[in-house]
């Protein structure tokens, strides 16, 4: 449990604040960097072990496993707007069959925005709706060359999660009302 | 196409599209929202009479026309990314197709679609 706990606590940090670890700091000092050599190891080539155990001081496992790299919170907004993206496409037949049924009496929408699972998929689909247009609006903005320092990416990049993730509450307080 | 020095202004052309489709989009879900938080109780007479009022259609046509170009280039971008040797071997020919196929025929339907709802009611 404590594992896991230092895990999601140490990664959340990183997601917030970049990777700031700098090589050969002492590792005493910093036991999370035995913790994740420790998780790595089974991972990495056997030389890395060697490595590890002597006179490099910083663990650095060979491996190509993107699931243990630690994404920058840009880098992880970017592929949230792929994946809304992706998200989006299959939605909108969702879209297009409230369209259809707006058009029609609007029965089956009223039906679907009662039931806990149809709330759900309309809230998701706003989730990803909105998150993806506020992306978009970071990416329109650094075509006009703003917020292209590693600063201003960091803190545009949490205003995107923070409008989506608060736009999406609000409506789901909505729904609930 | 990259390299052979005349076709490859496509990249600027689909990178303006993108941007221009992105905002064309933004602005008509964004008077959708608006409709919607404007009018407290959304009544199906007066939703139906402001989506298919002409200019909202036109406008409707236009961000169909939008949606189908952005997604289009974005699921083409995802496709470079992904469906390549790397991850496909020597099948990454056959499985771009496959996958270019199912993106066209999806986009193709849902347009389809779209324009039977607006115009068949």
């Amino acid at each position: 449990m404590l594992c896991i706990a230092i895990f999601i606590l140490d990664n959340t940090r990183r997601l917030i604040f970049g990777n700031r670890t700098q090589q050969g700091q002492d590792r005493s000092k910093r036991p999370h960097l035995v913790y994740h050599a420790l998780l790595t190891s089974h991972l990495a080539y056997p030389q890395v072990k060697e490595r590890m155990s002597g006179l490099h001081q910083s663990p650095r496992p060979v491996n190509l496993n993107l699931l243990r790299f630690h994404f920058p919170l840009p880098a992880v907004t970017s592929i949230t707007h792929r994946l809304t993206g992706v998200v989006l496409f299959f939605s909108v037949w969702v879209l297009l069959y409230v369209l259809h049924d707006a058009l029609t009496g609007f029965d089956t929408t009223r039906t679907l925005s009662e039931a806990p699972l149809g709330k759900l998929i309309l809230l998701g689909i706003f989730a990803a709706a909105s998150f993806h247009l506020l992306a978009g609006l970071k990416h329109l903005l650094l075509d006009l060359g703003i917020g292209e320092g590693l600063r201003a990416a960091r803190i545009m990049s949490a205003g995107v999660w923070l409008l989506a993730i608060v736009s999406t509450v609000l409506l789901a307080a909505a729904m609930l009302i | 196409m990259a390299g052979d020095g005349q076709r490859n202004h496509w990249g600027m052309t689909g990178f303006l599209a993108q941007r221009i489709s992105s905002l064309l989009l933004a602005t008509y879900i964004l008077c959708l929202v608006a409709y919607l938080l404007l009018n407290d109780s959304v009544d199906g007479e007066h939703l139906r009479a402001f989506i298919t009022h002409p200019l909202m259609f036109a406008f409707g046509f236009v961000a169909l026309v939008s949606y189908v170009a952005h997604a289009w280039i974005g699921l083409w971008t995802i496709g470079t990314d992904y469906v390549r040797p790397h991850s496909f071997g020597r099948f990454a020919a056959l499985a771009r197709l496959l996958y270019h196929a199912v993106v066209i025929a999806m986009l193709g339907g849902q347009a389809l679609w779209w324009l039977i709802i607006m115009l068949g009611r």
